[in-house]
């Protein structure tokens, strides 16, 4: 339920790998081919010569260097902040209150905040004492327009997951319901240490 | 930020690549911070710390220079391999060990794990034989079961199947995966 960019994410391997396989693809031929090494070397020099008429063209006069070499430096940085921000939003997206809302009622105008515990309280008294799940987690994941519940629940080993799973999601149906909220809901039945070392059995 | 179920859905099945993400930023900005930094030794007129940039170029248009080919070709198929590497992760879908079962209220994710504990029980009822004796993995569409039946017991493996293709079932398992049941020869001595 993570607002992860993964699009972006995708695009941006895709492209590093590209431009790594193309470099280590030139290298690695010539390495092993002569043709292709003088090839290359031709197109290398070509490139250098266009690129030194550039810079002597971008040198303002009574200066030693071209001002081109402010305007790398300035995309440099650009990259590495644009890297940083790259790795901030990864994984992004978890929220605090599951509800917080202004009520301008005329007598007594104020906010409501739901947190995350309150609807972990409700969602475990609409589920009752069951015997087949060793833990419950909720997390509040904000989603336009109304927040998301992700639901981690570990049942223990052996149990049939749809009909707990179907079970959960009542609950949480009922829960959401008490509380006046909709949103969407996601239940995630996992293997945990606790699960896993858990009897597959227990007498409540 | 509208998302409909089936994104979530697919966020949950699929891999975000958020790893090789920060491990790929990390690199270039490692490499983007050391040219920075060359470039500001040269705009302030100090020695270089490896080289100056057009010591670079020199040396990148006049390769193969005085390199050995063999390492030159090691260090070009590393990048080649590494930028593969990249690529795959970026074009696949990157399914994780999870499956989806249908689920009117909500949606409804399942480790592999769990499904494959509950179908593990399923199998021993089916069989009648005791836990360690069934072993299941559940990888993508396909259910492996190895069964050892108890010695002098013998196991009617239709059945088992059918009970197991009954769970995947029950539990609306959606896509269905298909059920490969592998029945020991040899039996066990049983619990």
């Amino acid at each position: 339920m993570n607002r992860t960019p993964r699009l972006l994410n995708r695009m941006v391997l895709s492209l590093l790998g590209l431009l790594l396989l193309a470099g280590g693809l030139n290298t690695l031929l010539v390495a092993i081919s002569e043709g292709y090494a003088r090839g290359w070397r031709n197109v290398a020099s070509g490139l250098g010569a266009w690129f030194d008429a550039m810079l002597a063209e971008t040198t303002l006069p009574g200066q030693k260097d071209s001002w081109l070499w402010i305007v790398v430096a300035a995309l440099l940085i650009c990259a590495i902040l644009l890297m940083l921000w790259w790795i901030a939003v990864q994984g992004r997206g978890r929220g605090g209150d599951y509800l917080s809302t202004y009520i301008p009622d005329e007598s007594m105008p104020g906010r409501v905040e739901i947190s995350q515990s309150t609807v972990e309280q409700a969602l475990r008294h609409f589920l009752g004492r069951r015997g087949d799940v060793v833990s419950i987690n909720v997390s509040v994941w904000e989603l336009g327009p109304e927040a998301g519940l992700r639901i981690k629940v570990q049942p223990r080993k052996g149990t049939a997951p749809g009909a707990l799973g179907r079970d959960v999601a009542t609950a949480a149906r009922l829960a959401q319901a008490a509380l006046g909220v909709g949103g969407p809901v996601l239940i995630y039945l996992v293997v945990g240490t606790r699960s896993r070392f858990a009897r597959s059995e227990r007498v409540l | 930020m509208q998302e409909q179920p089936g994104g979530i859905r697919e966020r949950e099945l699929t891999s975000g690549r958020s790893p090789a993400a920060i491990a790929a930023a990390a690199l270039v900005i490692l490499v983007c911070l050391y040219a920075l930094f060359e470039a500001a030794l040269k705009a302030l007129g100090q020695e270089p710390l490896v080289a100056t940039p057009e010591t670079w170029w020199l040396w990148i248009s006049t390769l193969p220079g005085s390199l050995p080919p063999a390492g030159l070709a090691a260090i070009g198929l590393a990048s080649a391999l590494f930028g593969l590497l990249l690529l795959v992760h970026g074009l696949r879908r990157g399914r994780r060990a999870r499956h989806a079962l249908a689920c009117e209220d909500a949606i409804l994710i399942v480790d592999d794990q769990v499904l494959a504990a509950s179908l593990a029980r399923r199998a021993r009822a089916e069989a009648g034989v005791g836990p360690g004796q069934v072993l299941v993995t559940v990888n993508g569409e396909r259910v492996e079961v190895q069964l050892s039946p108890t010695s002098g017991t013998p196991v009617n493996p239709a059945a088992v199947v059918a009970g197991l293709e009954d769970e995947l079932r029950l539990n609306l398992v959606e896509p269905a995966p298909r059920v490969y049941l592998r029945v020991a020869e040899r039996g066990v001595v049983g619990q």
